[in-house]
């Protein structure tokens, strides 16, 4: 049985069906958090999202016709929301081939444990990442794509991708690593 | 199952589902985008325009100014039967406008009409008779009559002569001169009407003009630097008198620059990202509004030398920026992000402008005029410092002549 909130998102898909101004305007501010919060992931910076997410809601608006109502909308909206932001970055996707995939396998589970990090601090760290390194990021780690899906959806191979996911990792952990160093030297200079 | 990874899992649980403000402009960006929009080649008409009027400047420099063929026609309006009887009549041969200094003045010629005109030289008309007219005598306290000026110079100020034109009349009656008078054939080189005591009528003086303007300019962070531009529009202007006018109107600006990212600051903050551009290229169209004071500077009989100062307003039409990022493993990263009617300037820029203005018939002048134009704010997305250093080109229609 449909909550009282998926009833008030199936009024207003109705509404966007038929293209009514007021439906889309009330769907897209229903999903607005959400949406803007993958598009923030893939992007490199705020005006980036922004468009990023116009261009999705394009999308959105221009295929609602396709969209299954027995499936979740939210679903539906993230895949063509992440499908966008790959196609955003798609020229400039240029991975690198790493052979010597095995290396990696075992190196996970060494990183270190953070406690919870401000939205603003870990969005910043994953922007400064390269566009491939984000996207496969991004995919595997927060959208919960299987490798060989994250391969099919980039066009590269498997190993491409546990490379890239891999380097991902490190050079986050840099950064984390980085934080706390600099967290640290703030401590120790306010308590002299 | 495999235990996900701590990393993963930190960034999986920080960024996941966010709480973000809406922002009503990224549904004012979406609605821009779902607008069909039709595509216009500006920069193409900016360029016809511009070509188009620096040919008709070039011409109107090389425009022969025939002072004789002027004499000319109207000596042969003079001999010929007279058709026109108001103060505002004007020689329509595209000779230099002037204006006289007279007013009609009763002259009674038995069995002739008599038409009065004040010529600085004489001519050799069999009708025509030479003479000497006070010019005090001639202007009866009725400036009002007198057709106004389009420009009005004050150097060159010649005795006036009266030339008596006197024609048979068709029924031999006597036919009061001053129905004939015909005060805009009149030639001189004293273009601006007196009064009686000698000064200038500014009512007479006071006009509208209508100039149509394409104007190449560069556009960048710095004064006289940057990419080739361009401005297409109209302006108005009202004339006061023969030294001050003011001038409004509207111009389509397509501005393309390129500007250090060090240069550009949006108002959102771009953060300590590690991904910062080296380079913003942008490309925009703007409405420019301006307000601007013209002070005539030298004044010749067909040509003026003028300075304009004012200050605009930009209302940033359509703004597209590329981002420029160093190289990189994974190569330049170039994406265009465009914004639509986002950003205002309320009198946002100072302009300043020398020109020069060439006075090509009764009606119709060209001007040329190189002009900088300053930000007094941060221009567009980044708040640029954006400057404008260019030449426009205009054709200006005199509307009050053109209405009489």
């Amino acid at each position: 049985m449909p909550t009282i909130n998926e009833e008030v998102v199936q009024e207003y898909i109705a509404g966007c069906r038929k293209h009514n101004q007021e439906s889309q305007y009330a769907l897209f501010k229903h999903f607005h958090s959400y949406a803007m919060g993958i598009c923030r992931r893939y992007a490199h910076n705020s005006d980036e999202a922004s468009d990023i997410l116009s261009e999705s809601f394009l999308k959105i608006f221009s295929h609602i016709d396709r969209f299954d109502e027995s499936k979740p909308f939210k679903s539906w909206m993230g895949k063509i929301i992440t499908n966008t932001a790959i196609d955003y970055y798609r020229a400039s996707l240029k991975f690198v081939q790493q052979d010597d995939v095995a290396a990696y396998e075992n190196l996970g589970s060494e990183a270190s444990v953070y406690g919870k990090l401000a939205y603003d601090e870990l969005l910043v760290m994953i922007q400064s990442l390269s566009p491939a390194y984000q996207t496969v990021f991004n995919l595997y780690a927060i959208d919960g794509y299987s490798h060989n899906e994250i391969a099919e959806m980039l066009g590269i191979t498997v190993n491409t991708s546990k490379s890239n996911l891999h380097k991902a990792r490190r050079r986050l952990q840099e950064l984390l690593d980085q934080r706390t160093r600099t967290a640290v030297d703030n401590w120790e200079d306010n308590k002299d | 199952m495999k235990d996900k990874h701590p990393i993963d899992k930190l960034f999986k649980d920080g960024l996941h589902a966010p709480d973000l403000p809406f922002d009503q402009k990224d549904w004012e960006m979406l609605a821009n985008k779902m607008r069909p929009r039709k595509k216009r080649n500006m920069p193409l008409l900016i360029w016809m325009t511009s070509g188009v009027a620096a040919a008709l400047v070039l011409a109107a420099i090389l425009w022969p100014t025939d002072r004789h063929a002027s004499m000319k026609d109207i000596q042969e309006n003079a001999s010929g039967p007279v058709q026109r009887n108001t103060p505002d009549s004007r020689d329509t041969s595209g000779a230099p406008n002037t204006v006289p200094p007279n007013a009609p003045t009763p002259i009674r010629g038995k069995g002739a009409e008599t038409e009065k005109l004040a010529l600085n030289t004489p001519t050799d008309g069999a009708a025509i008779s030479e003479k000497p007219i006070d010019a005090v005598s001639l202007y009866p306290g009725s400036p009002a009559t007198l057709p106004p000026p389009l420009f009005s110079p004050v150097q060159n100020h010649k005795p006036i002569v009266a030339y008596t034109v006197t024609h048979l009349s068709s029924n031999g009656n006597e036919i009061p001169a001053v129905a004939r008078t015909i005060p805009a054939t009149i030639v001189s080189d004293e273009t601006t009407p007196r009064r009686a005591n000698g000064e200038r009528s500014n009512t007479s003086q006071r006009s509208w003009a209508l100039s149509v303007i394409a104007a190449p300019d560069l556009s960048g962070t710095q004064p006289l630097s940057g990419k080739l531009s361009g401005n297409v529009g109209l302006i108005a202007t009202y004339r006061f008198n023969h030294w001050l006018s003011i001038s409004g109107g509207a111009l389509y600006a397509k501005k393309l620059y390129r500007a250090d990212f060090a240069d550009y600051r949006p108002t959102i903050s771009w953060g300590d990202r590690a991904a910062i551009p080296d380079l913003v290229e942008a490309n925009c169209g703007v409405l420019d509004i301006p307000i601007l004071a013209n002070i005539t500077l030298k004044q010749y009989d067909q040509s003026s030398f003028f300075v304009s100062g004012g200050i605009s307003s930009y209302f940033m039409l359509r703004e597209t920026y590329n981002y420029i990022y160093p190289p990189h493993e994974y190569g330049y990263l170039q994406k265009p992000y465009t914004l639509h009617n986002r950003n205002r300037h309320l009198l946002g820029v100072g302009n300043l402008s020398i020109g020069y203005r060439r006075q090509l018939n009764a009606s119709l002048s060209l001007t040329v005029q190189p002009f900088v134009k300053v930000p007094l704010t941060g221009i567009g997305n980044g708040n640029i410092k954006l400057y404008s250093t260019g030449v426009a080109i205009s054709a200006d229609i005199d509307l009050t002549r053109r209405n009489r």
